[in-house]
């Protein structure tokens, strides 16, 4: 008797629990689950948004690697993440060591740097576009004042996915600092006052203690940068629009344009599950070659 | 088990939202197509009494961001129901993303019976995919000769014509007087070469001072490319597609020339800037650039600044061999699947062949299509000078060779060209043997 009432409240409790995760879960399922099983579903298929799929097969996934230009929407992908992730985890471990101490106007410092990872990335590419532009841009101007010769930041070939990586390493670097500084914060103070009187100045100090203190953090860190920069496409669409040429066209952009530019649907949905399986392969592989490093420091 | 019950039962709820989001797109988009026309049919709610000839409801999409002549068109139901009967309601979207919308409706089933479209680029693609009523058997060929040609051309596919056309457009030289007065050069005239462009783009550019002769959108990949790059192929007696569209000719010598031409502007004279105007940067009206390819629709923006409203012309583009230019515009559709083809298509023709089309065009500044009306705009004080040169140039405009994969083999060709533009490929002939080898790609995609 006990029993079946504990049981009952027991239910009851899973049903006010249930209810508030709904708004949740009905979201996910509507918003991602949904459309990403049918997104799956299109990828083998000729959808074109206005008459009904017809099922090809595997054709779409053939076609992609038979283009050119997702080849080089692919490398160039690739590409950018080299320029920015690493990039972008060493200069905010960098600079989350230098401003995790107390001195006086920290906190500015601090909210100067953060202030990029709040501000749109449509207003960022904007600005920043008028930064690079070829003629009277600030930055050629500049150089200008140094008699140096101008930079075809976004107009050369070479150069177009390189300024769209400075800008992004920029604009991501408040974040990664932030969450250096919490990982930093969480090093025990008298590993280092140990060291100090081993001897040890704080560069032994920074790799000896601080960089495998903070493996879980790095870790973290650096996935979320690698996911991130593999999905690039705001600043992308903004900056260039691919170009020029193709310079800057990546995978997003890529299955963009075929979605919604030229409407097939189907072969931009397989160009999606590509993007996807390379995330997901890649974040494995650093989940593998990072455990180690991470349960060691831990 | 209540619990279990009302659980299940969320689930299901879940699972039903699920499956209506499979047709969101439609779903949202329908919305905010009935919210868009709310305004609009407030207006004719009234005098529905009484008895009518056909009782047909017809809904037309037009373009929201050309008010004055969406308004035009909505006063005009009223009249168009007391003669013959049909409802019409006018639905005005002003959305850049006008075309998807049009896609997500006809995927849900709930499109509009008839839309204004972009003439050509979307048409043909919906033509293709049976989205839009042939209109042939409704005797839309005796309309034929009222339209010049190219025009004509963008609303037929294989053996059929899918609409008629309301506005065009084509491309001309504009030019800043000010600055060919300041350099003592001759304004451009209708018999201008390619070699006068050419060398009044050099006397016109002086990098230092950030001075160029021409913009030429060597930048844009977005069709800019293509589209202002044709009329020089055209002018060279060059051709892009074979005549069945199903091969890409553009490799041929005059090809050639004309690419070569532009490269020799770009990066030889360097009279053309390299880079994209940065956002609300008009480079022409701002004096950066002497002169410019562009269409009727910047008119009413360089006559609305005070600053700059008597400092430029408009001549036809430079000839070669011969004058050509492009031409585009928006032409009117009818769906396949509306309920009623006859009214749809007789209101059609009333929108775009009868006297209404003049109210139409005195309230959106735009080519006529038709030649009888070649010098519409001759008498009005501000515009009548520019409107008639590009009216003039109507005669030997071309049609882009239209096919169902359009925007895509616009784009590949903007790149492939971009790539000699830009000095990735050196070699002229081969930059365009692997243009037309990619378009060719696409084109056979579509025969399959």
């Amino acid at each position: 008797m006990a029993h079946n009432k504990s049981g009952k409240i027991q239910r009851r409790k899973n049903f006010w629990g249930y209810l508030f995760i709904a708004p949740n879960f009905i979201g996910f399922l509507v918003f991602m689950l949904v459309p990403i099983l049918m997104s799956l579903y299109y990828s083998f298929t000729d959808y074109d948004v206005i008459t009904s799929a017809n099922f090809v097969g595997v054709d779409n996934y053939i076609k992609l690697f038979q283009d050119d230009q997702f080849i080089t929407a692919l490398l160039n992908t690739l590409w950018y993440c080299v320029l920015t992730v690493p990039a972008g985890v060493v200069l905010a471990l960098l600079l989350a060591v230098l401003f995790n101490r107390q001195i006086p106007g920290i906190g500015v410092f601090r909210t100067l740097t953060f202030i990029p990872v709040i501000t749109s990335m449509v207003a960022v590419s904007l600005v920043w576009s008028m930064l690079y532009e070829d003629n009277g841009g600030l930055l050629n101007t500049l150089l200008g004042y140094l008699n140096l010769p101008p930079v075809h930041w976004l107009t050369d070939t070479n150069m177009a996915m390189i300024s769209i990586a400075i800008m992004s390493v920029w604009k991501g670097l408040g974040y990664n600092m932030t969450i250096f500084l919490a990982g930093l914060q969480g090093v025990p103070h008298d590993l280092y006052e140990a060291a100090t009187i081993d001897g040890a100045n704080s560069v032994q100090k920074f790799f000896k203690i601080t960089v495998p203190m903070i493996g879980p953090t790095t870790y973290f860190v650096s996935l979320m940068s690698l996911i991130g920069s593999l999905q690039v496409f705001d600043q992308v669409y903004i900056m260039t629009n691919g170009g020029p040429v193709d310079a800057t066209k990546t995978v997003a952009m890529y299955l963009y344009q075929y979605g919604f530019q030229f409407y097939k649907m189907g072969y931009a949905c397989a160009a999606a599950y590509v993007l996807f399986i390379l995330v997901f392969v890649v974040s494995l592989i650093q989940n593998r070659s990072s455990k180690k490093w991470a349960e060691a420091s831990v | 088990m209540k619990a279990k019950k009302l659980m299940s039962l969320i689930m299901a709820g879940a699972l039903l939202v699920g499956a209506l989001a499979g047709c969101g797109g439609s779903g949202s988009s329908s919305s905010t197509a009935s919210e868009e026309s709310k305004t609009s049919s407030t207006a004719e709610t009234s005098g529905t009494a009484e008895t009518a000839k056909s009782d047909a409801k017809l809904t037309i999409w037009v373009y929201g961001w050309e008010k004055a002549s969406a308004d035009k068109i909505q006063e005009d139901t009223a009249k168009y129901k007391e003669e013959t009967g049909v409802e019409v309601t006018v639905v005005p979207i002003a959305s850049d993303s006008y075309s998807t919308k049009i896609q997500a409706t006809l995927a849900g089933g709930n499109n509009p019976d008839l839309a204004f479209v972009d003439a050509g680029v979307q048409s043909i693609q919906l033509a293709a995919k049976g989205k839009l009523l042939p209109l042939k058997e409704y005797g839309v060929e005796e309309y034929k000769d009222k339209f010049y040609d190219s025009v004509w051309d963008t609303m037929t596919y294989k053996d059929d014509v899918y609409g008629l056309r309301i506005t065009s457009n084509n491309l001309a030289l504009f030019y800043n007087k000010e600055k060919f007065a300041n350099a003592n050069l001759e304004e451009p005239t209708a018999d201008w070469t390619w070699d006068d462009l050419r060398s009044a783009a050099k006397a016109l550019t002086d990098p230092d001072n950030n001075a160029y002769g021409l913009d030429l959108p060597i930048y844009d990949k977005n069709g800019g490319y293509t589209w202002t790059w044709l009329p020089f192929l055209w002018q060279n007696g060059g051709k892009m597609l074979n005549d069945d569209r199903t091969e890409a000719i553009f490799n041929s010598p005059e090809a050639v020339e004309a690419l070569e031409f532009w490269k020799t502007m770009v990066q030889e004279d360097k009279s053309v800037p390299l880079q994209a105007a940065p956002t609300g940067v008009n480079r022409f009206s701002s004096g950066i650039t002497g002169m410019c390819i562009d269409g009727p629709w910047m008119l009413s923006v360089y006559l609305s600044d005070p600053n700059f409203k008597d400092k430029f012309g408009v001549a036809p583009l430079p000839q070669k061999k011969q004058q050509a230019t492009v031409v585009g515009g928006e032409g009117v559709v009818v769906f396949s699947n509306t309920k009623y083809p006859q009214e749809a298509y007789d209101y059609l023709v009333h929108l775009t062949c009868s006297e209404f089309v003049q109210t139409f065009w005195e309230n959106w500044i735009t080519i006529p299509p038709q030649p009888e009306f070649k010098d519409f705009y001759a008498g009005d004080d501000l515009y009548g000078d520019y409107i008639q040169v590009f009216s003039d140039q109507m005669e030997y405009s071309q049609t882009r060779q239209f096919t169902p994969s359009w925007p895509q083999i616009e784009n590949t060709l903007g790149i492939d060209l971009q790539a000699y533009m830009f000095d990735k490929e050196d070699d002229v002939q081969a930059a365009l043997d692997k243009a037309v080898a990619d378009v060719n790609k696409i084109l056979a995609e579509e025969v399959e």
